[in-house]
């Protein structure tokens, strides 16, 4: 950073500040995140990219610094190719919940990545949560990053049991927008990726709420 | 509080004005003494004109920035409401720096990470008292789920028109564990 390096601090390194929700919903999985990417009090990245790619069925959001998050996900990604080349079979989510805990465990929380993944299998809709130290909470909805607590309280008002595909997508987008308006690590647009039995699809910048006019809000 | 049941976190003075506290319960219980003292000496002075709710508060920013410049704080977040001046509603809140500021809605603690997104998103100027309740509720209800040191009891103090009142206890319902 050119104003940091002329005040002679070193600039912190580059964190996902970051809303990341999965739900479960009826037969399916929607993760959602925000986008954007601080360095300190300095947004480095307005338009982020925090899905990764796991599998065909099993997707990623990261939360924390992000060249962990990417490393990480990147790694367990191709470890479970490696996997479905051995085995001959879809890649159970749970494989890859298993590889995540097992790597962060063993950096005993240096690796500093928060995730929540989530996938479809032959078993049905799976989400968990990785911790940096490598717990996992395997829960119908939940929340990590800087703006977990908004979210959070967005889900713990409107999560029900048998929810639809766009009722889950909608609540999910509803927390992240809670994280992006009330936490100042998170902002910019809403990414969404939805995963069920006929296959996945990824909505970038679903919700531009920068651009929603809200009246009397603050931003 | 959970460790110490019934533990009242409002309170209510003759003068129309309720206080919410969050924080340390020997501080507020100096400044609860020390309201009731001034209020009452107040109405002894019998001249027509009685301290409001936004005299209370600007007297409580005061006191706790004094008290932070004398490195001495008063460890709690206090919420004032009831009228000001002009008859209006009024609402505010002090912190244990002196920062003190008025809002449609204030919280506390947890409330501040939990409630407030709720808050800002479901608050309108011409709410009805049952809308506020409910509101209310419902953030707490939430604060409870995800708050350990949170109890499903709670209390509510309302300040209208026709004066001031701290209701009593009850349970919150529909807790959701799963």
């Amino acid at each position: 950073m050119a104003t940091e390096a002329m005040a002679g601090v070193p600039s912190k390194f580059r964190k996902t500040g970051t809303t990341i929700v999965g739900v479960l919903f009826e037969g399916g999985v929607a993760l959602c995140s925000d986008t954007r990417a601080t360095a300190g009090n300095i947004v480095v990245d307005k338009n982020c990219l925090k899905q990764h790619y796991i599998a065909d069925n099993v997707w990623c959001l990261g939360a924390g610094t992000a060249a962990d998050t990417e490393a990480v996900t990147m790694q367990i990604s191709h470890e479970l190719r490696l996997l479905q080349f051995e085995t001959g079979r879809v890649v159970p989510v749970t494989a890859a919940i298993t590889a995540m805990k097992r790597h962060l465990w063993k950096y005993q929380g240096h690796v500093s990545a928060a995730l929540i993944c989530g996938g479809v299998d032959s078993t049905g809709a799976h989400l968990s949560s990785v911790w940096p130290h490598g717990s996992t909470d395997s829960l119908p909805f939940l929340t990590m990053g800087s703006g977990c607590l908004a979210a959070l309280s967005v889900l713990e008002r409107g999560w029900r049991r048998g929810l639809t595909k766009e009722e889950g997508v909608s609540l999910g987008i509803e927390a992240v927008k809670a994280g992006i308006f009330n936490d100042m690590g998170s902002g910019s647009n809403v990414d969404v990726v939805i995963i069920d039995g006929e296959g996945t699809e990824r909505r970038r910048n679903t919700v531009k709420p920068g651009t929603e006019s809200r009246g009397a809000d603050v931003l | 509080m959970v460790r110490y049941k019934g533990i009242r976190r409002v309170t209510a003075y003759d003068n129309g004005v309720c206080l919410g506290f969050s924080g340390d319960h020997a501080d507020f219980q100096s400044i609860d003494d020390e309201l009731t003292n001034m209020i009452r000496q107040d109405q002894c002075v019998d001249d027509g004109v009685t301290m409001g709710a936004k005299s209370i508060y600007g007297f409580l920013a005061a006191w706790m920035y004094q008290q932070r410049n004398e490195m001495k704080p008063l460890s709690v977040s206090l919420v004032v409401a009831g009228k000001d001046d002009k008859g209006e509603p009024f609402l505010g809140t002090v912190d244990q720096l002196g920062t003190h500021y008025e809002a449609p809605f204030v919280a506390t603690g947890f409330g501040n990470d939990l409630a407030l997104p709720v808050l800002r998103k479901e608050w309108t100027p011409n709410m009805s008292e049952l809308d506020a309740i409910r509101l209310v509720e419902d953030c707490l209800r939430v604060c409870y789920q995800r708050d350990c040191k949170a109890s499903n009891s709670i209390v509510m103090a309302k300040s209208t028109v026709d004066g001031v009142q701290v209701g009593v206890e009850y349970k919150l319902q529909n807790i959701n564990w799963q």
